[in-house]
């Protein structure tokens, strides 16, 4: 009945699945430590140790089954609230999914051994402490809970209307009285729930609830389920609760723009929505490799292609011509489909960053609200692999160095959490991946006069410099104005790193800080790499391919002025700008005596962030999709060049890599 | 015979797929659908009208208890639970709530499992759909725990009473346990078709209705007047002894008789042997016709044989073949089963 296969099969169904439970509980555990009242979240987590026990009983994995069955029963005693949500207890469960997730590895993927039986003996502690400590508990519980909720009971009362497609209201009614018990308690509903219960409501009824929470808060959590069009208080409400909640808001600093800034908690709400959309995602799971294989499959055919119309154009044949368009066509759309199967969402990624940031917050000793944004902006998946590592390390910068302490923060007048915000966003052709922190911010002189001091740069040139590309000295190898190396960010990779492996990637990155207010840097990041649309030029008998992103014109010589600012050839552009002219065989150090002697016909200009240059060319050859391909032996080290395609006759081209001309050549400033 | 309509319930991928692949396998049974949650459960039963839904327990959105009642409440869909082992409790609530029949979620290894699943989740399916919806919720409301009775006889039995049931069975055991209020020198051995690690926990909620020990059987164990015992999973269970003198439970593995181990056949039959007219065989709801051959056993051997009717009965395979060999001698309801067991007891040996 069973074979090798589906043991396979399973197995792999077994380790996606536990992985995202694993999540789900990380996340769960995470919205619980920023709202402990709301005991939504521990329902999740108990739920993700129920099922992985359950799913590891089945596939026969003893010592995972017994650790998420000692994790279940330590929820059980939180979700019925005969323990209090602390820091300590969070730790503990945290620990215990590291743990986990390495058992998990050990029994389905034969990785090193993991004996859970200390985690084990310690949430049984943990268990044992609540049950053992329950009588003192309960004589305790009304200092300890009343405190903590820092407005007074009241009685709100919602209006909830169902949506009029939805199939079963009486269900979503259930859910929305279920999701308002675990906020406070129901005290009536209208029409009365039995009949609610039965469906005799038309859409729309009521809710009073007796709560500390705010009302709006009790709104907020109703509208996040689904197929509930709408939820409003209709009390007034004049407690106390309300009025605390307020001025966080407007605190936030008055040149944040509001709609940046909805109020923490509502961002910590859509965090905790976050978690069971992982499970909503239907999806089919396909192993990398076969992605892999069908982008090259589909690289080379985009190759193929391009030779069959070099030939098609040399036989000029109508019914041919026709054919070939239509295949072009058609590749055309494949290869979008296939591109996209690479495109994750950011989010995949980005999830395993509250569980760093609040680790860290708590070796810090600091208070910090963490806040994601943009996790369904897609990425290639590669992309997205690679920027973890700068990602780390510009996070870690935030909370070290970026955040003062409590003291210096209310000092400078700021609330005395601080604040970290990664968001993604599209732009065009590229993605801004952005870390925020609103810390102290850089200072700008410092940097400048470190730049000097290492002789960077020259202290006269200081008018000329703005203060994003002052802020990019730090990325310069070795450079560090840090007084203390911590143990947070004084090790690993430093800024130079980050932007290397930004730019590696064909991405950008920009500094933006402002005393007192905080520090920004966006990394600027190509949708895809491996297919990417080129201008083909020639120079001195060899085809180069130019990425079109970095091109923002062709000229012919003769349109410019070409003039000479220290001996070096320069145009000047219609709009005034002066940038540096190369040839492009000088750009790729060509030998002097392997160079044409033709003189370029043709001008390319190309911008790389706020810098320019142009380059001469001796011929275009026109514009085509070409497939990347990592330069090897030789040419592995040639700066200026970020690897090689094949062209649809068959000869090679070299594709040149604009971010290095501009790193090596002098720019314009 | 027509295919039975399945609707999977799970919030893992993996137990679904599992589910979905064991049943995929089983003859004149269709899977229609998967559903991940209890929202999505309720609306597939709406949509799809399936036969038998098997239904987890801790779901998301909402979870299997709710979804059991608005099922059960608004569809004909016979439902059975997957519940884990160390829950007992919500186990026999849904029970209560009108669901039909539960199973263990598999936790010995894959290939097991599936094997595992491949027998009890089919059965429990064809037994499911075998019974009538009108009886899901026909069960009268929990019942109280009864006052534990304060002196028991200690002593060797002068009778045993031999009880049989399987699909809807928990539930009827309830109602004739609650019902034994006596001072009787007779010992109660049950044998119910559960998954393994159940009978222990039947044991236990026996006990509590009954108010008297009821503990699950171990080789060798003496058997006592005024206790019950519970076959465990996974082996048959005969008396050797005979009345008013020491007697054992002797536990044995397979093979498995009607596909069943425990079956009831071989402990009716040991009674029939070792205490004649002085047993008492009991057969009640129940897919299949266990019991039946082993009750004729005792009515030949001169003991008292009564069946549960067709009426009260979730199904009535077990109770009917019993009738139609002209083994039961008296067939009831249900509530009227303690009754004539109490009533046989009182008349003494020999009828």
């Amino acid at each position: 009945m069973s074979d090798e296969l589906d043991m396979g099969a399973y197995r792999q169904v077994f380790l996606s699945e536990s992985a995202e439970y694993l999540q789900g509980i990380v996340d769960a555990l995470l919205t619980l430590e920023s709202d402990p009242d709301d005991l939504e979240p521990v329902e999740a987590v108990f739920r993700a140790a129920h099922s992985l026990k359950g799913m590891s009983g089945t596939m026969g994995y003893e010592r995972t089954a017994s650790l998420t069955h000692t994790m279940e029963s330590l929820m059980d005693t939180v979700r019925k609230r005969e323990q209090p949500v602390t820091g300590d207890l969070i730790d503990v469960v945290l620990r215990a999914t590291d743990t986990l997730r390495d058992l998990i590895n050990f029994e389905a993927s034969g990785g090193a051994e993991v004996d859970p039986e200390l985690m084990v003996q310690e949430l049984r502690e943990h268990t044992e402490a609540a049950h053992g400590g329950r009588a003192t508990q309960q004589a305790a519980a009304p200092v300890a809970a009343e405190p903590a909720a820092a407005g007074q009971e009241g009685v709100v009362t919602l209006s909830v209307t169902i949506e009029a497609a939805c199939q079963l209201a009486s269900v979503r009614a259930y859910m929305v009285l279920k999701r308002l018990r675990q906020l406070g308690e129901v005290v009536g509903t209208s029409p009365s729930e039995s009949d609610i219960d039965e469906g005799e409501f038309d859409r729309t009824f009521t809710v009073s609830v007796r709560t500390d929470r705010p009302g709006e808060k009790l709104a907020d959590a109703v509208r996040a389920i689904t197929e509930v069009e709408s939820a409003n208080v209709v009390t007034p409400e004049v407690t106390a609760a309300a009025d605390v909640a307020t001025p966080v808001a407007a605190d936030v600093p008055a040149e944040t723009p509001a709609e940046d800034e909805p109020d923490r908690d509502a961002a910590f709400g859509r965090a905790a929505k976050a978690v069971p959309k992982l499970a909503d995602t239907q999806t089919v799971r396909i192993a990398l490799t076969h992605l892999d294989t069908m982008v090259d499959i589909v690289g080379e055919l985009v190759i193929a292609r391009s030779r069959l119309e070099n030939i098609t154009d040399r036989i000029d044949e109508h019914d041919l011509t026709q054919a070939v368009e239509e295949v072009h066509r058609i590749s055309a759309e494949l290869q979008r489909e296939v591109m996209q199967t690479r495109m994750v969402p950011v989010g995949n990624t980005f999830n395993r960053f509250p569980r760093m940031v609040r680790d860290l917050a708590r070796d810090l000793g600091k208070d910090v609200a963490f806040e994601v944004d943009g996790v369904d902006i897609e990425l290639d998946r590669t992309v997205l692999d690679e920027i973890v590592e700068p990602l780390v390390h510009l996070l870690r910068n935030s909370l070290d160095h970026g955040l003062e302490n409590a003291v210096d923060r209310v000092a400078a007048g700021k609330p005395e959490r601080g604040l970290v915000r990664l968001s993604a966003a599209r732009e065009r052709d590229r993605v801004l991946v952005t870390v925020a922190d609103d810390g102290r911010g850089m200072d700008v002189e410092r940097i400048w006069q470190a730049a000097v001091a290492r002789g960077l740069a020259d202290a006269a040139d200081r008018d000329s410099m703005n203060d994003d590309d002052i802020l990019l000295f730090t990325c310069t190898p070795g450079f560090s104005t840090a007084v203390h190396a911590t143990k947070v960010s004084g090790r690993g990779v430093g800024m130079d790193v980050v932007r290397a492996k930004v730019e590696q990637l064909g991405g950008s990155l920009a500094i933006r800080s402002r005393p007192g207010r905080g520090t920004e840097f966006v990394l600027s990041l190509p949708l895809t790499l491996a297919i990417i649309q080129a201008l083909l030029v020639r120079s001195s008998g060899h085809t180069y391919a130019i990425p079109l992103g970095a091109v923002t014109e062709v000229l012919a010589y003769e349109d410019l002025p070409v003039g000479t600012v220290d001996l070096h050839p320069v145009l000047t552009l219609r709009d005034g700008r002066v940038v540096p002219l190369d040839t492009l065989d000088a750009v790729v150090g060509l030998d002097e005596e392997q160079r044409s002697p033709i003189r370029s016909r043709n001008i390319v200009l190309l911008e790389w962030g706020e810098s320019a240059r142009a380059i001469g060319v001796d011929g275009l050859v026109g514009r085509q999709e070409i497939v990347i391909k990592p330069l090897s032996g030789i040419f592995a080290g040639v700066s200026g060049l970020s690897g090689a395609t094949v062209l649809g006759d068959g000869s090679v081209a070299l594709i040149l890599d604009p971010r290095a001309l501009f790193a090596t050549g002098e720019a314009s400033r | 015979m027509a295919t039975i309509r399945v609707l999977v319930v799970d919030d893992s991928a993996l137990v679904r797929q599992i589910l979905t692949h064991v049943l995929g396998d089983a003859a004149r049974i269709e899977v229609v659908g998967v559903a991940r949650n209890g929202v999505e459960a309720v609306s597939a039963v709406k949509a799809l009208d399936p036969d038998v839904v098997t239904l987890d327990i801790q779901m998301p959105e909402m979870d299997g208890m709710e979804a059991l009642r608005l099922i059960v409440r608004d569809s004909d869909a016979r439902v059975v639970m997957l519940t884990s082992v160390d829950d007992p409790e919500t186990t026999y609530r849904a029970l209560e709530s009108g669901a039909t029949d539960f199973i263990l979620k598999p936790r010995e290894g894959l290939a097991t499992s599936i094997d595992r699943l491949g027998i009890e989740l089919v059965r429990a399916i064809r037994a499911a759909h075998a019974t009538s919806p009108e009886k899901r919720t026909r069960t009268a409301p929990p019942l109280a725990a009864a006052t534990p009775h304060e002196v028991r006889p200690e002593g060797d039995p002068d009778r045993v009473v031999c009880i049989a049931s399987s699909t809807g069975g928990p539930l009827a055991l309830d109602r004739v346990f609650a019902g034994l209020q006596t001072d009787a020198s007779a010992a109660f051995l049950v044998v119910q078709h559960l998954p393994v690690g159940f009978a222990a926990s039947l044991a236990a909620r026996l006990m509590k209705v009954a108010g008297f020990p009821v503990e699950e059987a171990k080789d060798g164990t003496r058997v006592l007047a005024g206790h019950g015992y519970v076959a465990p999973h996974g082996r048959h269970m005969r008396i050797v002894g005979s009345a008013g003198a020491p007697t054992h439970i002797e536990l044995e593995k397979g093979p498995s008789i009607h596909g069943l181990i425990p079956s009831a056949d071989p402990l009716f039959e040991s009674a029939a042997d070792c205490y004649g007219s002085k047993a008492v065989g009991v057969v009640l709801t129940g897919m299949g016709s266990d019991a039946a051959v082993g009750l004729l056993a005792i009515r030949e051997a001169g003991g008292q044989t009564i069946a549960q009717d067709e009426d009260t009965s979730v199904v009535w395979g077990m109770p009917g073949a019993a009738v139609k060999i002209g083994a039961a001698q008296c067939v009831a309801p249900i509530d009227r089963v303690a009754v004539e067991i109490r009533r046989t007891l009182r008349n003494g040996g020999n009828g």
